[in-house]
């Protein structure tokens, strides 16, 4: 682009000023805290006024804190099973609206999706109430049904803790998946439906050989925003369970460092959590990078 | 259309019936909770009326509409700022500002949380809006976003605005913004709701009782046996809390469709 | 050109700017002089609440000394995290009165001495004359280093409440049983009883199969506790293996009498409510949650001491407790402290306390009113409150440590494998195996607290 006359220095300057607000908030909210927390976690603290330098101690800590690991384990469970579960769950639900017997797409689509507008501390509270109790609603429906004898524990006994961890994250999550993939089945080119017709292939074929390589993207994106959602998982649970759950089951790596850093007043650990977490979210996106292949595409 | 057609769209319908009944029934528990409580087991806004009287919820209503929408404007305005100029200009230093902003972008917030703290505490933000309003300004994600949009918008057309003798602020919000209208849509509300949301940072930023957010406030009150023991109560709460949400969805879901599919997830 | 905003940001600046109007004009209450924070709404009640139209404490401190009172009830949690982050920061801006409830006194333990952000008391309760009437053991609690940082509110002694109308049916009388082990024998019969009418879920008593308050009350009747006053841990002392198979053996297996209560902190009235858990570890404050939240007990309960696993351990425990301390940052400290002993000790407060609670105050003095020594028709006649008076005199000791979340979950780890394995029938040499595990624990959990203390 090249300027004539009188707009040339305006043109020039134009892209500063229109970043320049964003890149001040960006240097004193986002970059100065990120060098404080590599700062600090070099320090143990009690609060802002007592720190103690301790060098590599905290590192050297995190390594073998057990608390952390489990912490660690939890939330890569309740990452992998999320995203396990939710993909296929949005995938059907958006099929099903994108087919072409189904009425009231509309409506339906508002429904699936309301529960996404609930956020995650109105779930937790709606869903302690449901799971909880030995007279809960979901408790009382499942003995009604006589499909259990005894009320299950969902909130008290830690082998179910993860399941009710699943099963409100899904509920608030899978019309949001549904939603980006009903956008996207709607962008697949109909004329390869057609050839596939053609070629005599089944639904199933069609699903596979047709749907979802046109989608891949918004798959594999999907896979990314809920992994990385899942690894930050932190106020469901904690108000679910009201803090970390029977037996610590509802412990996850934001919560330690939640705990860590304004529970007990220890900033100096929780940044050393806090970048371990940076460590999980970069090794992930490492991986996404690789197996989706997009830095290629960026190279072109 | 064949019997078997008849039988597979009414059993899609079906289970489409099924599902929906399954997604919508929490809700409609916690509607059936908040308007319970009448003698008889008859439909009364009793609840509403303990909560209102007993608790600040209008306050920490009104409290939530400012943090939220001012927030949403905020953000909206500077990502389409920093979206537009990264699109449409050629500048100096611009391929070190995208390679940040995408390292940015997988930076979870949470390693901020230690430093931010410490930050607010110098300048004496704890307990306050800005604390809530200002720092998330910047939005990564955001600029980002509007980047891919408003790549779309035709160069000759902001030539020929230049030659008219516009200026660069005016090209930008006479030409380009109105041409992602949607974006504006999408990105305003979800801007919103996770303002609206946001537990983590103000849980740690606000201290009176009286400027609470509605989540924090309900987090609160569930923490309280009263509220335990009295259901009906708690979910009159929660619906207080999710329906300026869910109206505000209402009003902006042709636009958060539309800038979905416009840009958001071209991979 | 047009030149109009975009209407979703036409909306979010019309909200935003008459919401900030709201914000901006509404009149904010007027600014009392002294705040207090409280968790508990037993305690917000019995400062703020009228009793037969009369002034409530708080009416009358703030009619004889002309200063506004305010009481805040929050979450316990809420609390935490903000006076937590007020004292980081060393804000001014700070509630005069805190209360803080024993769980959570050792996250400001963790500090040194000067970053407690609370005021000593050792020279107010001296001159005061109160350092001689409180209950002895329950200073401990909130003392670190000698310093003790709050006054205890309560005594919080433990008994154990049953349904003793269908004990009764059933031909059963638990308050025979001096020992734990004729309890848990007690408790198998009364389910036969009912399960052979036809009532599978109804269980002898709740006891959490995953949290440890219960078993740390069985080990502090055996006067074991998981950390010492100087943080030295003894989760693996002699005993401690011993109750907790035991306490495995009580909620799974065979002999299992207990179930887990449902959540929240009033679930366990509904359930003793409708006969499904039949017993409870019963401290003074979960009565009033009784009268309240099921008061269609009344006149079905009865109330014991605990029974024991040897002779010489004590017929009760403690279990919670809350302390009423000053924040060092407060405005005044000599009026926080008039009005912390306006509220706590003041004959006023003593009779409001007996009126709005069953929480037995910590002045030994206090106890020989008449109000506990009458019978309680919600027990049947039984005097509960005399009870809880006889026991308050036995408590066992009781310490706090910022690393007691930690000593918990370390216990409520092993306890969870222990009920695993009984669950699986692997009875036979659990004890032993036990013990490694808590070894392990320990030597684990004395790493955690070199790392975690803070160097004064």
């Amino acid at each position: 682009m090249s300027g004539s006359g009188g707009w040339t220095w305006r043109h020039r300057a134009a892209p500063y000023l229109f970043l320049a607000p964003s890149a001040a908030l960006f240097a004193t909210f986002l970059a100065y805290p990120l060098v404080r927390s590599a700062v600090l976690s070099f320090y143990k603290s009690a609060g802002p006024d007592h720190e103690v330098f301790v060098g590599m101690a905290n590192y050297a800590f995190l390594l073998r804190d057990r608390y952390f690991w489990w912490a660690v384990a939890n939330t890569l469970l309740f990452t992998v099973g999320f995203v396990a579960l939710e993909l296929p769950l949005a995938l059907g639900l958006a099929l099903l609206l994108n087919h072409r017997r189904v009425g009231l797409k509309k409506f339906f689509r508002l429904a699936f999706f309301s529960t996404y507008l609930v956020g995650q501390v109105f779930v937790a509270v709606i869903f302690a109430l449901l799971l909880g109790g030995r007279q809960g609603l979901v408790n009382r429906l499942l003995m009604d049904g006589g499909v259990i004898g005894e009320p299950v524990g969902f909130l008290t006994d830690p082998r179910w803790s993860m399941v009710s961890m699943w099963i409100a994250a899904l509920w608030l999550m899978s019309g949001y998946g549904m939603i980006y993939l009903l956008a996207a089945l709607q962008g697949v080119d109909q004329r390869l439906y057609e050839a596939a017709a053609v070629d005599g292939a089944s639904g199933w074929g069609r699903l596979v050989h047709v749907t979802l390589p046109g989608i891949r993207h918004v798959l594999w994106f999907l896979v990314l925003v809920g992994a990385i959602g899942g690894l930050q998982l932190f106020e469901l649970p904690y108000v679910l369970f009201g803090g970390s759950g029977p037996n610590s089951a509802g412990l996850t790596v934001v919560m330690y460092l939640f705990i860590t850093g304004f529970e007990v007043g220890d900033l100096g650990y929780a940044s050393a959590i806090g970048w371990a977490l940076v460590a999980m979210i970069g090794v992930l996106a490492a991986l996404y990078l690789r197996s989706t292949g997009l830095l290629r595409e960026e190279r072109r | 259309m064949n019997r078997r057609g008849v039988c597979s769209a009414l059993g899609l319908n079906l289970l489409v019936w099924g599902l929906a009944g399954v997604a919508v029934l929490p809700l409609a528990w916690m509607v059936g909770m908040a308007f319970g409580g009448g003698p008889d087991g008859a439909w009364s806004l009793e609840n509403f009326k303990i909560l209102l009287k007993d608790e600040p919820m209008g306050r920490w209503l009104v409290n939530s509409l400012f943090v939220s929408c001012s927030y949403a404007f905020l953000v909206v305005m500077l990502s389409a700022m920093g979206g537009y100029a990264l699109a449409k200009y050629q500048f100096f230093g611009k391929g070190l500002a995208q390679v940040v902003l995408v390292g940015a972008l997988l930076l979870p917030p949470q390693v901020l949380l230690p430093g931010s703290y410490e930050l607010m505490d110098r300048i004496r933000w704890i307990d306050s809006y800005a604390a809530l309003i200002v720092p998330g300004g910047v939005s990564v994600f955001g600029m980002l976003l509007f980047r891919q949009a408003m790549i779309a918008v035709p160069d000759d057309l902001l030539s020929a605005g230049r030659m008219d003798g516009c200026g660069e602020f005016r090209l930008w919000w006479g030409v380009a913004m109105p041409m992602v209208g949607p974006m504006v849509g999408a990105f305003t509300l979800m801007s919103f709701i996770s303002a609206w949301n946001a537990y983590l940072w103000p849980q740690i930023i606000l201290q009176d009782h009286g400027k609470f957010t509605l989540p924090i406030g309900l987090a609160n009150l569930s923490g309280l046996p009263g509220y335990q023991a009295n259901q009906g109560l708690l979910m009159a709460a929660t619906l207080l809390s999710v329906l300026p949400a869910a109206a505000l969805f209402l009003i902006l879901q042709r636009d958060f469709v539309a800038g979905l599919s416009s840009g958001a997830v071209k991979g | 050109m047009s030149f109009s905003l975009p209407k979703p940001m036409i909306l979010m600046a019309a909200v935003a700017i008459a919401a900030g109007a709201l914000v901006m004009v509404r009149p904010s209450p007027r600014t009392p002089d002294l705040t207090v924070w409280t968790f508990a709404v037993e305690h917000a009640r019995m400062y703020r609440d009228r009793i037969d139209g009369l002034p409530s404490l708080v009416e009358q401190y703030e009619a004889a000394t002309g200063r506004r009172v305010k009481v805040q009830l929050m979450s316990a949690n809420a609390l935490d995290v903000r006076l937590l982050s007020l004292i980081h920061s060393q804000s001014h801006d700070v509630p005069d009165l805190v209360e803080i409830e024993i769980g959570s006194i050792g996250k400001y333990f963790r500090a040194p001495l000067r970053g407690v952000g609370l005021l000593p008391l050792n020279d107010l309760l001296r001159e005061g004359g109160l350092d001689g009437q409180i209950v002895p053991w329950r200073l401990a609690p909130w003392t670190k280093d000698g310093v003790i940082f709050g006054v205890p509110h309560d005594v919080h002694p433990v008994g154990l409440a049953y349904r003793k109308d269908l004990f009764d049916e059933a031909g059963i009388d638990p308050a025979r049983a001096k020992t734990w082990e004729e309890f848990q024998a007690m408790g198998v019969r009364f389910q036969r009883f009912w399960r052979e009418r036809g009532i599978e879920r109804r269980w002898a008593m709740e006891l959490p199969g995953a949290s440890v308050d219960a078993l740390r009350m069985m080990l502090q009747q055996r006067r074991i506790h998981l950390l010492g006053p100087d943080n030295s841990v003894h989760l693996d002392e002699a005993g401690v293996a011993k109750t907790v198979v035991f306490y495995a053996r009580l909620v799974a297996g065979e002999g299992k009498i207990g179930e887990d209560a449902s959540a929240g902190e009033v679930g366990f009235a509904k359930d003793l409510a409708r006969g499904e858990l039949c017993s409870l570890l019963m401290p003074d404050w979960r009565v009033g949650y009784l009268r309240e939240y099921a008061p269609e007990l009344k006149g079905k309960l009865a109330m014991m001491p605990l029974p024991r696993f040897e002779a010489e351990d004590a017929p009760t425990a403690t279990w919670g407790g809350t302390m009423m301390g000053i924040v060092k940052n407060g405005s005044d400290p000599n009026r926080a402290w008039d009005l912390l002993r306006f509220l706590q000790f003041s004959p006023q407060a003593l009779k409001a306390r007996r009126q709005t609670s069953d929480i037995l105050p910590p002045l030994k003095m206090a106890w020989d009113n008449s109000a506990y020594h009458r019978p309680d028709a919600f027990f049947g006649g039984q005097k509960i409150e005399e009870l809880y008076v006889e026991l308050a005199g036995q408590i066992p000791p009781s310490y706090s440590s910022p690393f007691a979340v930690l000593a918990s979950a370390h216990l409520s780890a092993i306890l969870n494998k222990a009920v695993r394995e009984v669950e699986a029938g692997r009875i036979e040499g659990l004890e032993e195996k036990v013990k490694d595990w808590l070894a392990e624990a320990a030597g684990r959990l004395r790493g955690q607290i070199r790392f975690g203390e803070f160097p004064s």
